[in-house]
């Protein structure tokens, strides 16, 4: 019987794939019996160890594409907003971590562990710190809600999380050269098609809320959507429409969920600050990376 | 002299360019539902005119929960954002007047969109190669709780209890 298990852990190991296993007439109960090796695969959670994983591979990728910019004081101003907004939402125990990326496609984005990142071609086009208020709060609510951890689990057809999850349990980390090309296959992928359409449209409802929670107008989000609807043409929105639903449908869902529920929140609101500006101003005149 | 946004001036435009600039935010909409056109941007201010369901406007600027409207008979007054909704683009091959005001209002040259894989688009994505080092950058600007309520003091943010909105 030892023998069975050792040989059977390894067909595990060797194929990644207990889809296999299951085709070739061994069952559930069968494979969980096979011990820790079968059980850490089998099993439907992402532990913390692996989120973080996922995440660093997700921001790797994002990053891959264009660098963070180099400004500082943009760093820190990110972070200092971003960590505001995200205390609102009661997750201390996220590691979160805000960039503006030195790119001129208009953009924001998440990843699993608390990354939140927004473009320096968004900055451009947002008119207060409301509105970047807003759009930060929706990624902020994407990580919360663990919206790119299932997602990834969902597209991972090479087994990416199942051979991470295996490496993470044996603490080998010799193996995670083997494991990072698949991740950031996953990240690209799911950066490129984007997250269900019911995702997008939670991470606006709680991301209104999250703002207006941080003590900014609420309808900043709503403005920034409204914004990318007059942007329907606009070569630098590409992958941004492409990957979240129509913003007229994002309008439509906002206004039945928003309703009056938070005017009376408006008048008492902070729309803007003078270090928003100088960010804008500081993001409209930075050049692109070389490469 | 610094980059402006107004880049695509010197690419013989501008003309075109200068005249649409200071109309540059004003996008056509439809009202979803009737409103009153109002004077100023707050509930209880005049009404201008009641406008029907499906009216034809211009928005011109956005203020809050607001936006700033020309009516199709040349009243100007705000309604509620989310009583109007942009309209759908002018087909797809665009029309001219509309891709300069975009170009006038993004400060997008021709060139950034016909380079190929350029920023964060979704070719770049595809080839890219990841970049850890810049992740591990991020871990030196985190903000620290002193740091954050400062942020929040100096705007007079201040925490709100607001429960989640219904789906």
């Amino acid at each position: 019987m030892k023998l069975f298990i050792i040989a059977l852990s390894s067909l595990v190991f060797a194929s990644g794939c207990t889809e296999q296993l299951r085709r070739a007439g061994i069952d559930e109960r069968q494979l969980q019996a096979v011990g820790g090796v079968a059980s850490t695969l089998a099993r439907a959670e992402t532990t913390p160890a692996e989120e973080a994983q996922l995440g660093q591979a997700a921001a790797a990728t994002l990053l891959g594409t264009a660098p963070l910019v180099t400004d500082r004081e943009m760093m820190q101003y990110i972070n200092q907003l971003g960590g505001w907004i995200a205390k609102q939402t009661g997750r201390s125990d996220i590691n979160w971590r805000f960039g503006v990326i030195n790119s001129s496609n208009v953009n924001a984005f998440a990843a699993p562990d608390g990354y939140v990142f927004v473009t320096k071609g968004l900055l451009r086009e947002l008119r207060d710190e409301s509105e970047l208020a807003g759009v930060v709060a929706h990624e902020i609510a994407h990580v919360v809600k663990r919206h790119y951890v299932v997602a990834m689990r969902k597209k991972d057809t090479s087994n990416a999380l199942t051979n991470l999850a295996a490496t993470t349990a044996q603490r080998n980390t010799r193996n995670a050269d083997i494991v990072a090309q698949p991740l950031a296959n996953l990240a690209q992928n799911l950066y490129s098609s984007g997250l269900d359409k019911g995702d997008e449209y939670e991470a606006d409802r709680l991301g209104v809320v999250y703002a207006a929670r941080a003590g900014y107008d609420p309808y900043g989000l709503v403005r920034v959507i409204a914004m990318y609807a007059g942007n329907s043409s606009n070569h630098d929105f590409e992958l941004l429409f492409s990957t979240h639903p129509a913003p007229q449908d994002r309008l439509s869902a906002l206004d039945k969920a928003m309703g009056e529920r938070l005017d009376a929140f408006e008048s008492k609101s902070i729309s803007d600050s003078k270090s928003f500006q100088r960010m804008k101003q500081k993001a409209m005149q930075l050049a692109d990376p070389r490469n | 002299m610094t980059r402006s946004p107004f880049r695509i001036i010197h690419q013989g435009t501008l003309v075109v360019a200068l005249l649409l600039a200071g109309n540059a935010l004003a996008t056509p909409g439809t009202l979803i539902r009737a409103s009153d056109l109002l004077a100023d941007a707050y509930t209880d201010a005049k009404s201008l005119a009641s406008l029907p369901a499906e009216a034809k406007l211009t928005v011109l600027e956005g203020k809050g929960g607001w936006s700033k409207v020309r009516t199709e008979d040349g009243k100007t007054g705000w309604v509620r954002l989310l009583n109007v909704r942009m309209a759908a683009p002018a087909g797809s091959g665009g029309n001219a007047l509309t891709a300069i005001g975009n170009v006038v209002r993004t400060g997008t040259t021709k060139s950034a969109a016909t380079t190929g894989a350029k920023g964060l688009s979704r070719e770049k994505l595809a080839q890219a190669q990841p970049n850890p080092r810049e992740v591990a950058k991020l871990d030196a600007f985190r903000a620290k709780p002193t740091e954050i309520n400062r942020f929040a003091a100096a705007r007079k943010l201040s925490a709100r209890d607001i429960p989640e909105l219904p789906n």
